[in-house]
């Protein structure tokens, strides 16, 4: 095709032809029978004189009366000849027309995609678009602002994000804004009552998919539909909101537009017949976008009555996002607004801006536990600890409250509890190392069902889902608990266990024969298997991953009962793990956290950032709901293929190396590679939003980000310190001081005894460091992992290592007067000394061996326990002199060894060896996002 | 369709009634043409009009269509919406498209109107291509669109997507 538009008066007037006629279906072009290019503004270049500029139009407009002989002879011309004669004629024009020359030719070989293409084929454009590119695309002009800022487009951006929103959140926050107004659901007043979904809803893909996209039906059947403008616009005029007159003004226009161009008289638009773009690409929305294009359009053009109709919105309106959509009958929330905040949110995580927080609320420090905690799980709005006090507690995220007196049941510490606070499943299960299960009410708090000695020895971590309780334990075992009654007919009923039902000894007769009925909360099976403790399981669809100190990872199928692979890769025990179906990731002994694949068990990715245990992790790995195992595989395949070729270009094999600097932390660098084959990329996979938060004994949370290699590095290592410096930081640092300055002058257990009268002694100390590795529970397992290295326990009566009592006794010197601790609960109930035993414990885990009787640990520290208690009165009554001190410092001054974190779009929070329960709130006080992070499904 | 229907030549008929005979099987990318033969039958005897697609643009449709006959029909999976989009052109297609933007924007309208999805799919590929990685001033550059935007109003919009500059 030729480029110069002159060239071709025959192409150009059929290009004419398709722009009236389909590409550009306004009325106004065929109403005034002319030609529209004509008629196009011309971009402001300098002459603001409109009187020369309609003179100039004019003459283009009569240019269809040139001499028809003339313009056949013109057209006769070579090219070259054409040229000069158009350079020529140009010339003798005035500035004012050769400008509108240029402007002309400029309009016949660049097109505004935004006017030339039907609505829904612009949209299909702008979806190819990044997030950036179409906040770019919004800037250009208005018309391309209108379809940039599309519903639909900015919907698909966040689910390609891999984010997702609790549809029924959304619904009930619209809902409210329908009942009682925009105004009412902005403020912020949560209609606690309603909002009753929450997060735990692992394990379903499907059910994900539904939330993220079942708003487009719902948007569809809500908004006019392009199909039946009539009749739905109709419907929406007829139907006024009160509240929101201006959106009856729009809609009312938007009628006589959407008539104006669809009525039956006129013809249909012939490229915009095929019924699949108008079926994918246009909702309400773009419907109304189109209206007022082309409402836009003629008003540019001629002074046309709509014109006015069309200012009533205020250039704001036109320019912002706002949390409503605009030009919707219904309060419907907005996408781009939606984006943006998400967006907002997940870069306050990658800033590092957020609030930190504390359980108890610093005005009500009562409401704490009163040692330190071992398990905890939120949701948006409930958190429920379990510690070593025994009880189990129910927190309001909102108010930092107690939500009701504290769970008593337990006889010794509660290790591990998971909850559901939905009301048709309103459950806790917790397990404590009294090796008891309880299930409780979450609503209530009442005990529903005691497992008692659902294991041998402690339960140290337990998961359910909607059919299976799953714990596992000291024992070395996984234990497997129906949670309703299952006839002997059910298929939930594991394959497997079905020819022992009947047998009486087997293990204990759980099929009531009267009823032919298993009653719930049965013992289905035990798996067994594990060379040392379990000390973690997760259950995800008909598959069970187990985590021991053995340094394995074990999976097993729940049906046929069997052990199916195992994972090998950590160099000690392993401590917590987690498995979204395709990857798992633990944290070990070793310090380090891992990522295998789950089908092929290779390790993918190798996280070396903790100084010390990593005793909980949780990833996301934020996986779009559309992607199949298959193109995480292609992904895989990809990284393998540029590896081979690396191989053959010369890049020297790997060796197999046990160093850690050897290991690969999710890099696809060819040379970085470390195994192939594997069913998931180095690193995992997933969204760029991907994310690990790990827990660790060194008393950090890391929050792991993946680089543009793919490889996770910390992006933020989180102390607990920050939200007690505001309560003492300054006496902690000091009292670090002190232990440094003890530790240079070589001060032992002397200085320690000159430490105050009220000091336990160094027996003592040893005594409880001991008993607090015991309690521990993971220590024993994880000892399996490790070079045997004896320690002789206090309890068997040897004398201790000398190392032992100088890091317990400094420890003990370092925090001075051991703490008067200020929480009121703890007056009644002085502080054991282990929880001021960080540095013993430390000094401890650097020589660990496995404690010398692990059968009755919690008798024997509960034995401690009570005779601290003659010693914490002592000692009570020394600091009674001492200032009184907040509670924060007092905690801050303890070990902060993280023994489980959990975190969703907004929050992290984490329990550790301190008392306190601490969270860091990315929202950073921010309402917009607040929201957002409430509304966030945060998936595993 | 059996070997020799596929084989059979079809009569178009161009808006500007220019007649272009081609295999069927090139014709039938098109579902609008599919679906008229289907309904029709006796092809080859009834020329087809295409209404409002012009001989040259007809042409151009039909060399794309030529190219791309024996490729797999499409899926019928229409959740595109919800996948990663990548705006990745196989290097035909790429030269193929390289034409000036009238004729771009005639094929994606014809491949629309004519129901050649891998077609209309490749044309919002290359504007999509145009628009990418370019700031607004060059994007109006490149179509010749006129900024109806006050300067307050730019301001406006610029500090509006200031949050997302820091990515």
């Amino acid at each position: 095709m030729e480029h110069n538009p002159f060239t071709s008066q025959h192409h150009h007037n059929h290009h004419h032809d398709h722009r009236s006629s389909f590409s550009l279906p306004s009325r106004s072009y065929q109403l005034q029978g002319d030609t529209p290019d004509m008629h196009r503004p011309l971009p402001d270049e300098g002459y603001a004189d409109a009187e020369t500029r309609s003179q100039a139009d004019s003459e283009m407009m009569y240019g269809d009366e040139l001499d028809p002989e003339l313009l056949k002879l013109v057209l006769s011309l070579p090219v070259a000849q054409r040229k000069l004669l158009i350079k020529a004629s140009i010339r003798s024009l005035s500035n004012p027309d050769k400008e509108a020359m240029g402007a002309y030719c400029e309009h016949l070989t660049h097109f505004d995609p935004a006017f030339t293409l039907p609505p829904e084929i612009m949209l299909s454009v702008l979806s190819y678009l990044s997030p950036h590119d179409l906040l770019t695309a919004s800037a250009i002009s208005r018309s391309w602002r209108e379809r940039a800022l599309d519903e639909k487009l900015w919907r698909a951006c966040f689910a390609q994000e891999g984010w997702v929103l609790d549809r029924d959140k959304l619904d009930a926050f619209e809902e409210l804004a329908r009942k009682k107004g925009k105004r009412v659901a902005e403020s912020g007043v949560q209609d606690t009552t309603t909002t009753t979904t929450e997060l735990e809803r692992r394990g379903s893909r499907k059910r994900k998919t539904e939330e993220a996209f079942n708003e487009g039906v719902m948007a569809e059947s809500s908004g006019s539909s392009p199909d039946s403008v009539g009749g739905s616009t109709a419907n929406n005029v007829s139907t006024p909101d009160s509240e929101e007159e201006m959106q009856g003004v729009e809609r009312s226009l938007v009628l006589q537009r959407g008539m104006g161009i669809m009525t039956p008289d006129s013809p249909p638009m012939p490229y915009m017949s095929p019924p699949r773009n108008r079926v994918d690409m246009a909702n309400g929305d773009t419907y109304l976008y189109r209206g007022i294009n082309n409402g836009r359009r003629l008003s540019t053009i001629s002074l046309n009555s709509l014109d006015s109709d069309l200012n009533y919105r205020s250039p704001a309106d036109i320019l912002m996002p706002s949390l409503w959509r605009r030009g919707v009958n219904e309060p419907k929330l907005s996408w781009p607004y939606i984006y943006k905040q998400r967006a907002k949110l997940e870069s306050n995580w990658d800033n590092g801006k957020y609030r930190m927080f504390q359980l108890p609320h610093p005005d009500h420090p009562h409401e704490g536990h009163s040692e330190c905690v071992y398990a905890i799980q939120h949701t948006s709005r409930h958190l429920v600890s379990g510690s070593r006090d025994r009880t189990v507690r129910i927190w309001d995220l909102n108010t930092g409250r107690l939500r009701r007196e504290p769970l008593l049941g337990h006889d010794a510490s509660v290790l591990c509890l998971q909850f559901d606070e939905r009301p048709e499943h309103d459950l806790i299960v917790s397990g404590g190392s009294d090796n008891h299960v309880i299930i409780w009410r979450f609503s209530t708090g009442e005990i529903l069902r005691k497992l008692t000695h659902a294991h041998d020895e402690s339960v140290l971590n337990l998961r359910f889902d909607d059919r299976f309780i799953v714990t596992c334990s000291k024992d070395k075992t996984v234990r497997i608990w129906n949670r309703h009654a299952l006839h002997r007919s059910d298929p939930l009923i594991p394959s497997h266990i079905l020819p022992t039902l009947d047998n009486n000894h087997f293990p204990t007769r759980i099929l009531d024969p009267h009823t032919d009925t298993i009653p719930a909360f049965s013992p289905l099976t035990t798996l067994t298997g594990h060379q040392a403790a379990v000390n973690a399981v997760m259950i995800h669809e008909n598959t069970i991953i187990s985590a021991s100190g053995d340094r394995t990872i074990k999976s097993w199928n729940i049906d046929t009962g069997r052990h199916q692979k195992t994972y090998n890769g950590h160099s000690k025990g392993i401590a917590c793990v987690q498995f979204d179906g395709r990857r798992i990731v633990s944290g070990s002994s070793d310090n380090t956290v891992r990522i295998f694949d789950a089908q092929s068990t290779a390790e993918v990715a190798c996280l070396s950032g903790h100084g010390n245990l990593v005793r909980t992790v949780q990833a996301r790995f934020g996986d779009l709901d559309t992607v199949t195992d298959e193109e995480l595989e292609d992904e895989a395949r990809e990284t393998d293929r540029a590896f081979y070729k690396a191989l053959e270009t010369g890049m020297p094999p790997p060796v197999a190396s046990r160093r850690p600097e050897r290991r690969n932390a999710g890099s696809s660098r060819p040379e970085d590679v470390m195994c192939v084959g594997t069913k998931i990329p180095p690193g995992g996979g997933g969204s760029r939003w991907a994310k690990i938060v790990s827990g660790s004994y060194d008393e950090t949370v890391i929050i792991w980000r993946r680089d543009r290699e793919g490889r996770w590095r910390v992006r933020r290592t989180l102390g607990q310190e920050g939200v007690l410096r505001g309560y003492g930081g300054a006496r902690r640092r000091g009292a670090v001081v002190v232990q440094q300055q003890l530790q240079q002058a070589g001060l032992g257990a002397g200085a320690g005894a000159g430490g105050g009268a009220g000091q336990p002694t160094p027996q003592q100390l040893v005594a409880a460091a001991h008993a607090n590795l015991q309690q521990l529970h993971l220590h024993h397992a994880l000892a399996h992992g490790q070079p045997a290295q004896p320690l002789p326990g206090a309890g068997q009566g040897q004398p201790p290592p000398a190392a032992l009592v100088q890091a317990a006794v400094q420890a003990a010197v370092a925090n001075g007067a051991l703490p008067a601790n200020g929480f009121v609960a703890n007056v009644q109930h002085p502080p054991h000394p282990m929880v001021a035993a960080g540095p013993a414990q430390l000094a401890a885990a650097n020589n660990p061996a496995p404690p010398p009787h692990h059968h009755h640990h919690h008798h024997h520290h509960h034995h401690h326990h009570h005779q601290q208690n003659a010693a914490g009165g002592q000692q009570q009554a020394g600091a009674a002199a001492a200032p009184p001190q907040p509670a924060a410092a007092a905690a801050a001054r303890e070990s902060n060894r993280v023994f489980k974190l959990q975190f969703d779009a907004r929050r992290i929070i984490c329990c550790s060896q301190n008392k306190v329960i601490v969270g860091w709130d990315f929202a950073n006080g921010e309402r917009e996002l607040e929201r957002v992070g409430e509304w966030s499904v945060e998936t595993c | 369709m059996s070997a020799t229907e596929a084989e059979q030549q079809v009569k178009l008929v161009s808006s500007d009634n220019v007649e272009i005979i081609t295999e069927r099987k090139v014709a039938e990318r098109s579902m609008l043409i599919k679906n008229m033969i289907e309904d029709l039958g006796a092809p080859g005897e009834e020329p087809i009009p295409i209404m409002n697609v012009s001989e040259a643009v007809l042409r151009k449709v039909l060399e794309w269509c030529s190219h791309h006959k024996n490729d797999p029909a499409p899926t019928q999976d229409d959740d595109a919406d919800s996948r990663k989009k990548t705006t990745d052109i196989e290097d035909w297609d790429q030269k193929f498209m390289q034409v000036d933007q009238e004729m771009l924007f005639e094929i994606i309208l014809a491949a629309n109107y004519m129901d050649i999805k891998a077609l209309l799919d490749v044309g919002c590929k290359t504007v999509a291509n145009m628009i990418k990685g370019k700031s607004p001033e060059e994007i109006r550059k490149t179509f010749n669109i006129q900024n109806d935007f006050t300067p307050e109003e730019e301001e406006q919009i610029r500090r509006e997507n200031e949050w997302a500059e820091d990515r």
